[in-house]
């Protein structure tokens, strides 16, 4: 980029920027989307010209108030932000994520990721950008075109937007960004940034594409008065909102994760309405559901994707269950997540302290408060790895990548589910089918991973794989809802969309030449059956091979036949128990913690691998540890609601982690500390 | 059963293995070696019955026993499993001496046993055999203990069946409130 | 649902009919919609009357009189789903603002001869005579929801309907919040969305027809309201609309009567 310097725009020449930010050369090809006055609030609409910005307005703002006063003078930009957050450009709050069309028989589906930011789909202008806001576009650039997968809809919106920022010189008693290290400067991932001055505009240029855009209107330089009255607008905008400051910092705030238990959940829950409005208004958060549509009898169907909010009472639900049901464990998540837990998802802080949570609040929950009652006494810095505003600027890098051009980063795009054929169905209890599945061309699917089974019109389940074989693979699933009963229903021949496999397997290598143990419980130990196969396949390579299962009767013992054999085995110890049986069980009764024999294992050398219900799982993973197994060497899978199953929807949160991408499978040194912890 | 493996389960041999007073000084052990008998019985045999006089405390060697009961209307229900290394019959130790579940043998069972007389006798001169016995017999309960409080949580149960969205209140409820609320005319206009 | 289309059943109770209108409003749909159902009983459509039994029964209006209590339960036991239509079926209604007031005392001063009628003295939601197997809420319904839920029906899965705060549907279609920018009162925090959030676009409160969300917080809402210079009469109206009798809204203008009688005797006129 060439350097250029400051420039001065007069402010009656505001209507030529305008001008020169629709049409670059000449021609018009971009909206400009700024803000403007409609409804008491300062909003982000389409402009044609600049006298529909704000002139001479003020906004005040409060916990729970937001208000916009006149004034008589001619500023345009002097106020902080308002209701809406760019994303509703770059992730809208609602869009067509897959289409279904054709009949049953011969159906598929389609990704329709082509959002835009602007009307005419194409270039857009993003002016009046704050830098918390520039801060919050590259929390999402992460989030969304920094992971393994792509949100393709969003990076292509991202890649047409040229960003006009403008220093933030009038902030409000909500703003916190010089805590979270934000702003109010905007010093990087602009094209263009602009601090207004009494006359007019100084001007500096971000980007090449900002650079051609002063040079094309011949700006004078900047003199030396108007340039430091800018920074002198800046500076005051800093300690303004420094003399506002209440004792927090994001340093601080990076320590809510320890507090899970805290008295404050219980007290702000008496307060918090869930309404979501926070989220809503929140520029990063990212959330999002998969509306599975049909209409009547109509073969063509498809999924919405929506915005949705932690706070909903279904968003921690699964099908008999629901991971965070009380208030408070919805209010923790929220905020640990954005100040704390975010930090090891995506080497950032998910706040931008942009203040929006504490306005829009109908009840005027003030984020800043709760984080201080709840870090009482707590002083200085987290002592956890080096300064966390230094990832930051790692983070800003990786984001470049994403804004510098018009391609997505790294990640591949979320795939739509590839229709497959079910060529059998065996049903294993009462209420469980296993489906063996023709893989279709390019599925890749490893042992512990799971595929969303995807009905059209009727859901999108996540599915462990229960077998790999050839050219097929097998899921087993139980009925607990209309997706899976759905799923339960299907016939030889029946076709259904897969997409996957997703998230971390268990890592097989690893036991090679050890002592393996396998725990399940239930349909637990359908993941756990691709590691069997995968042991059992390679028998040489392993010492001991110890196989403990519980069931709740001998009736719900899923691969019974399998397990029965198993038993008969010489090379294999294999047990199985029940939690109730009738005089014909010959087998022990009781929970799948007695069978365990730590007698019989090379505790140091052995490698565990557990799923079954949480309560299950923790109670393995005492007797394990007790018999010296270290923690990093027991495998543990578990369960939580998943929508999209890459990463992109926030549903499958637990404590730091992604089930969906960091797990399913975790070592009991990363899950251990969350289990047992309620409404995680 | 060969010679070789009748060995095995001569009484000290089967307390070692199932590691009984290990810590035990020597004269301790040969008290408790004393006392003990190892029995051997058959596939379905009834080891204790519920209600009736404990005979022994008794460690099993080999096999497996169950706790069972009967429930009208769903036949005999196995509660719990007994295996290798683990105790049945504690209420010898403490009054009234009566069983409070009937066991049987599921599989052929081997079992080192300490009729109850002649081990309060020996208890009683011992202490630090008494302790012993205490301490194996407490944990083996605080394990079962543990196992049956899993075995409450009916962990494997299935989630409720599927529910559409219900509507909330009940008439009793409306019942109470509007007698709690004495008619006060037009609300509100 | 077996090879040939459920029967399907729309009936009233006290109430407007303009919640079964909503299924008539379904224009674009109608066709399909009588390919998939047999419309048996809909007196606002159709003159052919048919007795039940109903695969699927849709009951709009509350139970205003001894003989729609009866009736209801007749119904009950015909019909294999019951699924409640609107606020009044739902919550009772506005209608059911008469239970907090003395039922007689009314009857005389809007009826000459209020001895020809033969009113309960409370409005109640259907559910509190029969079980109901779905509901639908609104003032009117949504004609989204009802074709989801139709079409549900048709796919055999769970129908869409989310249980969340008229917020979300005001900020995905980026609606100022009125509270926040104006003060207005507004009961959308604690009220079930489904509507997309209709009023407050036009500038006014919600006014809370699809009643109450799961978990409302109503205490805080009334707290930060009284806080902001509301009287308890004021709160007390503002829940006081098409779904007053449905907790915990009930409650609200239970309480916010009796505080607003005590301060003031006339507060309640």
């Amino acid at each position: 980029m060439t350097e250029t310097a400051a420039r001065f725009l007069a402010r009656d020449r505001l209507e030529d920027l305008v001008h020169a930010l629709a049409r670059p050369g000449g021609v018009e090809v971009r909206e400009v989307i700024a803000p403007t006055v409609e409804d008491g609030a300062i909003v982000h609409a389409p402009i044609e010209s600049a006298a529909e910005l704000p002139r001479g307005v003020r906004d005040v703002q409060a916990p729970g108030v937001y208000r916009l006063e006149e004034t008589e003078d001619e500023l345009v930009f002097a106020y902080a932000v308002g209701p809406h957050a760019w994303k509703r450009r770059l992730f809208p709050p609602q869009r067509t994520r897959l289409t279904f069309a054709g009949d049953d028989g011969r159906g598929a589906f389609d990704a329709a990721d082509d959002a835009s930011p602007s009307r005419n789909g194409d270039q857009v202008v993003f002016l009046g950008v704050r830098a918390c806001e520039l801060a919050a576009i590259t929390v999402q650039d992460i989030v969304f075109a920094c992971g393994p997968y792509t949100d393709v809809s969003y990076a292509s919106a991202r890649g047409k937007a040229f960003i006009a920022a403008v220093q933030c010189t009038h902030p409000a008693s909500t703003c916190f960004c010089t805590s979270m290290g934000t702003g109010p400067a905007v010093t990087s991932g602009h094209d263009l940034a602009l601090t207004e001055i009494e006359d007019g505009f100084v001007v500096v240029a971000g980007s090449n594409e900002g650079v051609e855009l002063l040079e094309s209107l011949g700006l004078p330089l900047a003199d030396e008065d108007r340039r430091s009255s800018a920074q002198a607008a800046v500076r005051g905008a800093a300690d303004h909102i420094e003399r506002n400051n209440v004792g927090v910092d994001g340093s601080l705030a990076r320590r809510l994760d320890r507090f899970p238990e805290h008295d404050r959940w219980d007290e702000v829950a008496t307060r918090c309405l869930a309404c979501t409005n926070c989220t809503m208004v929140c520029p990063t958060c990212f959330c999002s559901r998969d509306i599975h549509t049909s209409v009547l009898g109509q073969g063509e169907a498809g999924a919405e994707r929506q915005w949705d909010s932690c706070f909903t009472v279904q968003f921690g639900e699964v099908a008999g269950g629901n991971f965070r049901r009380r208030l408070r464990d919805r209010y923790r998540h929220w905020i640990t997540h954005k100040f704390s837990t975010w930090w090891q998802q995506f080497d950032a802080s998910g706040c931008v302290g942009c203040g929006r949570c504490i306005a829009w609040c109908p009840v005027g929950i003030d984020v800043r408060e709760e984080i201080r009652a709840v870090t009482e006494g707590e002083h200085g810095e987290d002592p956890r790895e080096g300064d966390p505003f230094q990832a930051r600027e790692g983070a800003q890098v990786r984001a470049e990548t994403v804004g510098a051009g018009d391609t997505p980063g790294d990640g591949v795009p979320e795939p739509p589910p590839v229709m497959a054929t079910v060529t059998s169905a065996r049903w294993e209890t009462a209420d469980t089918v296993t489906l063996t599945i023709a893989t279709p061309p390019g599925l890749d699917v490893r042992p512990g991973q799971f595929v969303m089974a995807t009905l059209p019109g009727i859901g999108a389940p996540p599915i462990s794989v229960s077998r790999i074989s050839g050219a097929h693979f097998e899921i087993t699933v139980r009925s607990v809802g209309q997706a899976t009963a759905a799923l339960c229903a299907l016939a030889p021949g029946d076709r259904l969309g897969i997409s996957g496999g997703y998230g971390r397997g268990w890592p097989v290598d690893e036991a090679e030449g050890c002592d393996v143990i396998v725990v399940g419980g239930g349909i637990g130990l359908a993941p756990l059956r691709p590691v069997l196969d995968w042991v059992l396949e390679h028998r040489d390579l392993h010492s001991g091979v110890y196989v403990y299962t519980g069931a709740r009767t001998p009736d719900d013992m899923i691969f019974a036949a399998e397990m029965a054999d198993l038993e008969l085995r010489k090379d294999v110890t294999a047990l199985r128990t029940v939690d109730r049986a009738g005089p014909d069980w010959l087998g022990p009764v009781g929970v799948v913690t007695q069978l365990l024999d730590p007698d019989a294992w090379a505790g140091e050398s052995a490698v565990a691998f557990v799923c079954g219900p949480e309560r299950m799982m923790s109670a393995t993973l005492d007797a394990l540890l007790d018999a010296g197994i270290a923690s990093d060497r027991i495998w543990l899978t578990t369960e939580r609601h998943m929508e999209c199953g890459v990463g992109l929807c926030g549903h499958c949160q637990l404590g730091p982690f992604f089930v969906c991408k960091d797990g399913p499978v975790f070592d009991a040194a990363q899950l251990g500390p969350y289990l047992g912890i309620e409404g995680i | 059963m060969n010679q070789e493996e009748r060995q095995v389960t001569a009484p000290r041999d089967a307390l070692a293995r199932v590691r009984l007073g290990s810590g035990l000084p020597e004269t301790s052990r040969d008290r408790l070696v004393g006392v003990a008998q190892v029995l051997e019985r058959r596939a379905g045999a009834v080891l204790y019955r519920e209600g009736d006089r404990t005979p022994y405390l008794a460690v099993v060697v080999e096999g497996r026993a169950g706790l069972r009961t009967h429930v009208p209307g769903r036949g005999d229900i196995t509660l719990s499993t007994v295996e290798a290394g683990d105790i049945l019959g504690w209420s010898v130790l403490v009054p009234p001496g009566r069983s409070h579940a009937t066991v049987w043998a599921v599989t052929d069972v081997v079992l080192l046993v300490f009729p109850g007389e002649s081990l309060r006798q020996v208890m009683a001169m011992d202490a630090d055999l008494a302790a012993a016995v205490y301490q194996f017999t407490l944990a083996a309960l605080g394990r079962r203990l543990g196992a049956t409080r899993l075995q409450m949580l009916d962990l494997f149960e299935g989630p409720p069946a599927f529910e559409v969205p219900r509507p909330r209140g009940a008439l009793s409820k409306r019942l109470a409130d509007v007698r709690r609320e004495p008619s006060q005319g037009e609300w509100g206009t | 649902m077996s090879d040939s289309p459920p029967r399907v059943g729309v009936v009233k109770f006290a109430s407007c009919d303009g919640c079964q209108l909503t299924l008539l409003d379904l224009e674009d749909h109608l066709l399909e919609i009588a390919k998939s159902f047999d419309i048996v009983e809909f007196a606002e459509a159709s003159s052919r009357r048919s007795p039940g039994p109903y695969d699927i029964l849709f009951v709009e209006g509350s139970i205003s009189t001894q003989e729609q209590a009866n009736e209801i339960l007749e119904l009950r036991t015909q019909t294999a789903v019951l699924v409640t239509i609107g606020a009044c079926a739902t919550a009772g209604g506005v209608q059911a603002l008469r239970n907090w007031a003395d039922h007689d005392e009314f009857r005389s001063a809007v009826y000459a001869r209020p001895e020809y009628v033969d009113s309960l003295a409370t409005s109640t939601p259907i559910a509190d005579h029969v079980t109901v197997d779905a509901e639908l809420r609104g003032c009117p319904i949504d004609g989204g929801q009802l074709l989801e839920l139709l079409s549900a029906v048709v796919a055999g899965r769970r129908p869409q309907i989310r249980e969340e705060a008229v917020c979300l549907s005001c900020k995905r279609r980026g609606t100022v919040c009125i509270m926040a920018a104006s003060g207005a009162a507004c009961l959308g925090p604690v009220t079930s969305g489904g509507c997309g959030a209709i009023c407050p676009a036009m500038g006014r409160g919600c006014y809370g027809c699809f009643g109450p969300v799961l978990d409302a917080n109503t205490e805080s809402l009334t707290a930060w309201l009284r806080a902001s210079g509301r009287s308890d009469g004021e709160i007390g109206r503002l829940f006081a609309g098409f779904t007053a009798y449905a907790e915990p809204f009930r409650s609200v203008v239970t309480r916010s009567r009796a505080i607003a009688s005590e301060e003031d005797p006339r507060a309640r006129e």
